[in-house]
């Protein structure tokens, strides 16, 4: 019981910040407030700011309409990223796409943003903050958007 | 009348009669070498093939042992796994008594707050949790959003006299343990270093950590990774990210980095020995640990050696 009132824990800092252990580690490290492993509750909404932790899957995220759900939960992440303006140099941490997703979403959600990284639609960099991401070729993101094929590589993890 | 004197011919004679059994004396005795030398020969052949017989076993004994050379790093590998993921059952054991410390200090925290001045607050936190909260949902929203607040508001009490607190870690009443941490070095051609390090800890403890207890295992695996990016940020790579996976059922981390890789095994190898043994929590648990830096080949399985493949 009184594991919620004590400093938190790696793990339950990690499920306040939405992110895992070792990324409170990574943030902590790079604060130069590593000397302790646990971690005040007043400290926690400064890491996630620091970090550039964002929720945007919440109950009142807009969705794309699709026939098949997990296509439709990335075709959603993809949307708010371009409406949430990280086009070119404004980039967001590349989790908040998938940040309160189930497991298997965000492992597809991976997949797709590595992949159309590599397509030349999404641009992603190592940075301070984290893994970002923000959108190369708005044009062809749209057309993915609005119902065209994903390449074969992406569309095996939904079939 | 006298004898008559001998001829030429005579003597020719005699001297023939000579010659013919000394020569045949002589062919005789070359005749005896004959054989003794055909017996050397035979003898000879004999020796050249037992020469020859013996020198392919020496040779072949030889890469015998070439090849026990070959194997040292494939059975330092297998042995350095086993090593390791014996040491993390032994800190899963050690992680069950230090819970247990920590149950018993918890009392104590208890029984402090108790005895204090914010007594009738712990006495309502806890009636919240035991007796209101369980049955909250079954209250309108309003009640139940009212009753929530206040809730909040004891508990934020509570968390603030924690924070108070000087917290030291929770000591553990047992042998001290000591522990490895294998690190290596890889550069492959043409691309960045990559170090790696296999850490005594079980992979569940990275892989599942949201299902399970924050327990000794991740405060090792955290003070590992700390001193992986104290390192990187020292070399001016703060964008450096550790990547985890699991490899034999253990806890195995990379970090890809420009350097030289000379430098960068007892570079790393110092940071990560020097936020282990820095670590109050560990201490306190009576782990140690020591870091090894080894050669690659005996840290990546043998397959991703002849393939190339990343560790993971």
């Amino acid at each position: 019981m009184l594991d919620d009132l004590k400093p938190l824990t790696l793990g339950a800092a990690a499920r306040h910040i939405g992110v895992d252990p070792f990324e409170v580690v990574r943030l902590l490290v790079l604060r130069g407030e590593s000397a302790s492993l646990r971690i005040p509750r007043s400290q926690i909404e400064a890491l996630r700011e620091f970090a550039g932790v964002e929720l945007w899957w919440t109950p009142e995220a807009p969705r794309v309409e699709d026939d098949n759900p997990k296509r439709g939960r990335v075709r959603s992440s993809l949307a708010m990223l371009l409406e949430r303006g990280h086009v070119g140099e404004e980039m967001t941490r590349v989790d908040n796409l998938w940040r309160g997703l189930p497991v298997r979403d965000q492992e597809i959600h991976d997949e797709a943003v590595n992949l159309l990284a590599e397509a030349g639609i999404l641009r992603l960099q190592s940075t301070v903050q984290g893994l970002k991401v923000a959108v190369a070729d708005r044009d062809k993101l749209q057309v993915l958007i609005d119902g065209g094929e994903f390449p074969e590589a992406i569309a095996k993890y939904w079939e | 009348m006298g004898v008559s004197p001998r001829r030429i011919q005579d003597a020719h004679e005699l001297v023939e009669l000579w010659h013919r059994a000394a020569v045949g004396r002589e062919l005789h005795e070359a005749e005896g070498f004959e054989d003794q030398i055909a017996e050397a020969h035979a003898q000879r052949i004999e020796i050249d093939e037992r020469i020859a017989s013996l020198s392919a076993a020496r040779d072949s004994a030889h890469a015998r042992a070439d090849a026990l050379g070959a194997e040292v790093d494939g059975r330092t590998y297998e042995a350095m796994f086993d090593v390791l993921l014996e040491q993390a059952r032994a800190v899963e054991l050690r992680a069950v008594a230090l819970r247990e410390a920590e149950d018993g200090e918890d009392s104590d925290w208890l029984r402090q707050l108790g005895s204090g001045p914010l007594a009738p607050k712990l006495a309502e936190y806890v009636e919240f949790r035991q007796k209101v909260e369980p049955g909250l949902s079954a209250f309108p929203v309003t009640y139940r959003s009212v009753v929530r607040q206040h809730h909040e508001a004891v508990k934020q009490e509570l968390t603030d006299w924690f924070e108070a607190q000087d917290l030291k870690p929770v000591k553990v009443d047992a042998k001290p343990l000591t522990l490895d941490v294998v690190l290596a070095v890889d550069v492959p051609e043409d691309e960045l270093a990559v170090i790696m390090a296999v850490l005594p800890v079980a992979s569940d403890v990275q892989a599942r950590w949201a299902e399970r207890h924050d327990g000794l295992g991740m405060l090792i695996a955290a003070r590992a990774v700390e001193g992986l990016y104290k390192c990187a940020h020292a070399m001016g790579h703060r964008e450096a990210q550790v990547l985890f996976g699991g490899h034999r059922g253990l806890i195995a981390v990379e970090i890809e980095l420009e350097g030289d890789p000379v430098d960068l095994g007892p570079a790393f190898a110092g940071a990560v020995q020097a936020a282990l043994d820095r670590a109050p929590e560990l201490e306190a648990a009576k782990i140690r640990a020591q870091v090894g830096v080894l050669p690659v080949e005996q840290v990546l399985p043998p397959e991703a050696l002849e393939g190339g493949a990343d560790a993971g």
